[in-house]
């Protein structure tokens, strides 16, 4: 459980919950979702700052008895308007074009694809080899390798569906047409949940996935257990 | 230009014009007056009376959405009903509340406010209200056939196609939205030719209020930022009834697309939801520092700039399709960037205050609620500017929080706060001091412990749109103090409703101008006329009352400026653009039948359309183009002097003779919003083209064969044809322009036939693929334009038999003129769309 | 009658704007069409930033125009302080652009065009 929620509590009431979860994108099992966590907690002091310091300039505004001259006010306007949003926002605009490089996975080399399709209301999970065969197949319930980069080939059946694990990372849309791939590494064994995250009809509120992750032996095992037949012998 | 405008009147004189005023200006007596009005106030108390009535419909839909929320497992509400209700509320506040409030506000106050005595085209602004209200019955009514739309407010495809929704609720949704969407489509027209054109004599563009600066803006952002859902509607809704395809990815469609069309008008439309309330803020933050805003032109700039930085943020609303990260990019700057001006304006008003000395009032205590809660959704805003973190909670309740923080914070407070500074101004009464400070707090804590929460919720995984929620994500706890402090917020805002309402009649008799403000609308005494001002005013100052004690009197006497009703008609002045220099009288229609009636055809039509009796629908729709030319025929006045007396020693042309004539500019507003329905169509064909491999699809080919080239010169004969009215016109007065305009109908049916066989002879049926249904569409939608300047080009001919149009008045001529030069320039684009770049490409 | 597009007209006042909004347009229709017809990465991120240099520039002109036009715009009176408001309003509506379009560019420089 991430101590800084705690150290939040006290400023935000409503934290009774604490940040701990099975789909808590503030509990990361992740590098991605842990960049990404470390960027909210940024964003979080960041934004509560300068909230305060506006309320603290519309308060002290209200009851002011000497008056600001032409001159201060256009200061206070360029200043707090122009130069403090520019600066602050150029910032954040590099730090987060560069963050949506490094959580996407791209630096190292996948070493395990699985191709998943939404469809009205369930995912399916095909485990390809290195040679792009289906080894294993599952459905509702993923199954992932510790400590390993996993390249998600992410398909739709029907509408648009969305794969989103968040204690791992970011979601992605599945869309019909379209391929769309996701890089995810987990680095804590265990189960987590993930859930479709875009609007795809009457059960879209349970269309959600099981993720088991597995210690590499473990997942061979789990692989073998959930084998399909080859391609020319039945299908998944 | 001041007192020396004044007529010293015989006695009696004054009374017998002010009741001559009241005569020409006021309403018919019962409900046929009321059918039949036409004035600004009337139909902008009716529309923000019928938006609130909206807000209270979308309201109780979130209390049950609430109540299914509040613990994990309830069955409040079905998947069905759920979805239903999360749709229609979505739909309800963003298009039947948020804009047409905000409408409603704008002209009311506009003309009250510009020094004018209307707005340019009444009948077209009852026309929109009629137009609003028949099409949120019409969304509505899908519920009583057990048909509501049930896809979401962004109505995302292919969910929303006819394989994922076989009923008609989607129907109801495309037609009924785009039927509302009428009304903001004519306020655009009548809110921008008003400021630019209606403004008391003397308000140049330095000493405009910031509140008609920003519903100038607002009206730009409409004309472009519509159009695009306009098209989307029509694209999706032809696919669902006509079996065309746009998209469908089998047939070459694309289901991005729609997210491409809905985003390029959603996200101006929350900016075209907010700046009015900016506008608002700039007025009432002004008279409570009581000293003149600071940085007018600061925020002149930081509003323009947010209305075009608003057209470039729409895929942020798509971060997760999978689209290029540089694209992403490219969004992500400038939905940073647009904090910029936003920031800009919050300094402005904190600075004018700390220049000022305030003094806090109820409407002032709504602001600061204003300040806090938009601020604060500002900043969340910024977070999910940020790719990566916008990828963990997009589409989950931080977002919901999101939208609720900047819509209730940057619409709703500006919104009360207005409500509550102008209240005096409509009522002559004061609210109550306790109710509406209660009702306030009630609004502020409730809002915030409802929708704090939430923020946390989409942290912990808690998606959008779903019914219910598993119990293991530990976020019902929140969402029961969500729900609980939501129905808080409920009873604060029927509070401040009913507080508003009652104010009316139980509210304490005020005097004039009780916050001692210094813009024009509180020069009008209580009750306020039907003509707001007896004199049109003349001002030399941004806030005009400050200074000028003795405006308010010398307004309510018809000693000045278009004081004398002598012709009998409604009469408002036209100044210059950017000088506000008397150009022009404006005469304005009275109260008529034909804006309802037109609304009504037009319901009948859709209603036809969506029960399939398509033959129905032509049926009604001659009667509703013979409506049209009924009501285009009443304007203008053959017999009117093409000079008449505005005041003393001013004489002014009519607007029929003045090249800035109200009609003109009317034209280019439409041609504006025309050519960004055209851009959107030219957009989905470029965009179709992008992902498709042949194009087009074998067996299909284009080309520039030679019947289409007969095609583009024919079109090319419309326009000389068009062009040369105006010197024929000239020489031969009215009677001359049948030639003309003859020949440019005749070339324009030549067209038609020509390209219809152009396209048909290499383009397949339009359900084979997406190239045949957007070609089919491209060609299909120029053909209206071009039967429709045919139309008009016949229409203006029979005026000029008539003696409506001539040399010195040239106006019609002008608009047919130009609406075939328009339909010309279109057509020679989509040829080139449709025949050369196939064979380019 | 001012001309179009000058300092002293609402269009003018817009217009460094309107060439943010040409040149944001031109960019992501550039990047769109090279990773969708498969043309060079490098070609085409090249390519962005050249088209940065002439928006800058006629930003920057526009905005010079306008402060050369608010110190001619006369001593007194409502005609010259309104001129001197919109050549004021246009040179601020400039720097605000340059913003805008600083802002635009700074991805080019962050990503390669099609990842």
């Amino acid at each position: 459980m991430d101590r800084r929620c705690w150290l939040a509590a006290p400023i935000v009431p409503p934290l009774l919950a604490g940040c701990a979860g099975p789909q808590s994108a503030l509990d990361p099992a992740g590098p991605s979702a842990a960049a990404i966590a470390g960027i909210w907690w940024g964003l979080f002091w960041m934004a509560l700052v300068v909230w305060m310091l506006v309320t603290a300039l519309l308060l002290a505004g209200l009851r002011r008895r000497r008056h600001l001259s032409e001159a201060g006010a256009r200061r206070m306007i360029v200043a707090g308007g122009l130069v403090l949003p520019t600066g602050v926002l150029l910032g954040l605009l590099v730090h987060g074009t560069l963050a949506s490089d490094r959580v996407s996975g791209r630096s190292a080399d996948a070493s395990h694809l699985v191709a998943v399709t939404g469809r009205q209301w369930h995912w399916d999970f095909v485990y390809l080899g290195d040679d792009g065969r289906p080894l294993a197949a599952s459905t509702d319930l993923l199954a992932m390798p510790l400590g390993r980069m996993v390249e998600f080939r992410i398909e739709s059946a029907d509408v648009i569906h969305s794969f989103w694990i968040p204690r791992l990372g970011g979601k992605i849309d599945a869309i019909p047409g379209r391929t769309n791939v996701l890089r995810l590494r987990a680095d804590q064994a265990g189960s987590i949940r993930g859930q479709c995250a875009e609007f795809c009809g009457l059960e879209h509120a349970f269309m959600g996935f099981e993720v088991q992750v597995l210690a590499p032996a473990e997942y061979e095992a789990w692989l073998r257990d959930n084998a399909v037949a080859q391609a020319g012998e039945g299908s998944p | 230009m001041s007192e020396a405008r004044m007529d010293t009147l015989p006695p009696g004189e004054n009374s017998r014009r002010l009741a001559a005023l009241a005569r020409i200006w006021n309403n018919a007596p019962g409900w046929r007056g009321q059918l039949t009005a036409v004035n600004h106030g009337t139909v902008g108390l009716r529309f923000i009376a019928t938006g609130f009535a909206f807000l209270l419909a979308g309201g109780a839909l979130a209390m049950f959405i609430r109540l299914q929320l509040a613990w994990p497992g309830n069955q409040v509400l079905d998947p069905e009903r759920y979805a239903q209700f999360v749709t229609l509320h979505g739909t309800t506040m963003m298009f039947l509340f948020a804009v047409p409030i905000m409408e409603g506000f704008a002209m009311y106050l506009l003309p009250k406010m510009l020094g004018a005595r209307d707005l340019p085209f009444p009948r077209l602004g009852a026309f929109g209200y009629w137009c609003y209200l028949f099409g949120g019955l019409f969304l509505y009514s899908g519920l009583l056939f057990g048909e509501a739309p049930d896809g979401g407010w962004f109505m995302y495809v292919p969910l929303t196609d006819a394989t994922y929704s076989p009923g008609r609720g989607v129907d109801f949704w495309l037609i009924g939205v785009t039927f509302a969407e009428i009304a903001a489509v004519t306020a655009a027209v009548e809110l921008i030719v008003a400021i630019l054109l209606c403004r008391a004599p003397g308000m140049d563009i330095r000493r405009m209020p910031l509140f008609a600066w920003a519903m100038l803006v607002t009206a730009f952002m409409i004309a472009f930022g519509f159009p695009p859902l306009i098209l989307g509607s029509i694209l999706l809704e032809i696919q669902r009834a006509f079996g065309f395809v746009f998209f469908d990815v089998a047939r070459g469609g694309d289901p991005l697309l729609w997210q491409h069309l809905f985003w390029l008008f959603g996200h101006p439309e929350v900016y075209i939801i907010f700046l009015p309330a900016a506008g608002v803020v700039s007025m009432v933050v002004a008279t409570f520092a009581r000293r003149p805003i600071a940085g007018y032109l600061w925020i002149v700039l930081a509003l323009v700039t947010t209305g075009f930085l608003s057209f470039g943020l729409w895929v942020h609303h798509m971060f997760a399709v999978g689209i290029p990260l540089l694209a992403l990019a490219f969004f992500s700057a400038a939905s940073m960037a647009v904090a910029i001006p936003t920031g800009i304006q919050v300094f402005a008003w904190l600075a004018t205050l700390w220049a000022g000395r305030p003094w806090l009032r109820v409407p002032m205590l709504y602001l600061v609620g204003f300040f806090i809660t938009f601020v604060g959704g500002g900043l969340t805003g910024v977070m999910v500017a940020l790719v990566p973190f916008d990828w963990q909670v997009h589409d989950t309740h931080f977002v919901v929080a999101h939208l609720h923080y900047v819509l209730i914070g940057g619409l709703m407070f500006p919104m009360f706060a207005g409500l509550y500074y102008w209240l005096p101004l409509a009522s002559g009464r004061m609210p109550s001091e306790s109710l509406s400070r209660t009702a306030f707090w009630m609004v502020f804590v409730g809002f915030h412990l409802a929708f704090l929460p939430m923020h946390l919720t989409g942290l912990l995984g808690m998606t959008r749109r779903a019914y219910s929620y598993p119990e293991q994500l530990g976020v019902h706890w929140l969402n029961l103090l969500s729900t609980a402090a939501s129905f808080v917020l409920a009873a604060g805002t029927v509070a401040i409703l009913i507080d508003a309402a009652l104010c009316f009649r139980h509210g304490r008799p005020g005097r004039r101008n009780p916050w001692r403000a210094g813009t024009l609308e509180w020069a009008l005494p209580h009750p306020v006329p039907a003509y707001n001002f007896a004199s049109l005013p003349v001002v030399a100052d941004r806030y005009p009352l400050w200074q000028d004690r003795g405006l308010a009197a010398r307004t309510a006497d018809a000693t000045g400026l278009l004081g004398d009703p002598a012709s009998g008609r409604r009469e408002s002045m036209g100044t210059s653009i950017l000088g506000g220099v008397p150009e022009q009288v404006i005469r304005l229609p009275g109260s008529s039948w034909q804006p309802l009636l037109a609304a009504l055809a037009i319901a009948a039509l859709l209603a036809c359309f969506i029960a399939r009796l398509y033959l129905g629908s032509v049926l009604v729709l001659v009667v509703l183009l013979g409506q049209f030319c009924a009501w285009a025929w009443t304007t203008g006045d053959r017999h009117a002097p093409a000079r008449v007396q505005a005041g003393p020693r001013l004489g002014l042309p009519v607007q029929y003779a003045c090249r800035n004539a109200p009609g003109w500019w009317a034209l280019v507003v439409t041609l504006l919003i025309d050519g960004s329905l055209f851009a959107s169509l030219v957009f989905a064909y470029f965009y179709l083209w992008l992902g498709t491999e042949a194009w087009p699809p074998a067996p299909m080919h284009a080309g520039a064969d030679p019947t289409a080239r007969v095609a583009l010169v024919l079109l090319g004969v419309c326009w000389i044809a068009a062009a040369a009215s105006a010197r024929l016109m000239r020489r031969g007065g009215g009677r001359a322009l049948a030639l003309p305009l003859g020949v440019a109908a005749l070339a324009g049916a030549g067209f038609l036939r020509a390209q219809w066989q152009a396209v048909a002879s290499g383009t397949g049926a339009p359900g084979e693929h997406a190239y045949a249904s957007v070609v089919w569409t491209l060609a299909g939608f120029h053909s209206v334009h071009v039967a429709v300047a045919m139309l008009v080009g016949l229409f203006v001919a029979a005026r000029g038999q008539r003696g409506y149009v001539g040399a010195e008045r040239p106006l019609e001529q002008r608009i047919a003129a130009a609406l075939w030069a328009y339909v010309a320039a279109q057509g020679a684009i989509a040829w080139g769309v449709i025949h050369l770049f196939p064979e380019w490409a | 009658m001012a001309r179009f597009a000058s300092p002293s007209t609402l269009a003018g006042i817009a217009a460094p704007m309107a060439v943010w909004a040409v040149h944001f347009v031109v960019l992501y229709s550039l990047q769109g069409l090279a990773c969708g017809e498969g043309w060079s990465q490098r070609g085409a991120s090249w390519a962005m930033l050249a088209l940065t240099v002439p928006a800058l520039a006629a930003i920057t002109w526009l905005g010079l125009r306008a402060l050369r036009a608010a110190r001619a715009a006369g001593a007194a009176g409502p005609a010259a302080r309104r001129a001197r408001f919109a050549a004021q309003a246009a040179a601020l509506c400039a720097v605000l652009a340059t913003v805008a379009v600083l802002f635009t560019v700074v991805p080019v420089l962050l990503l390669p065009a099609c990842r």
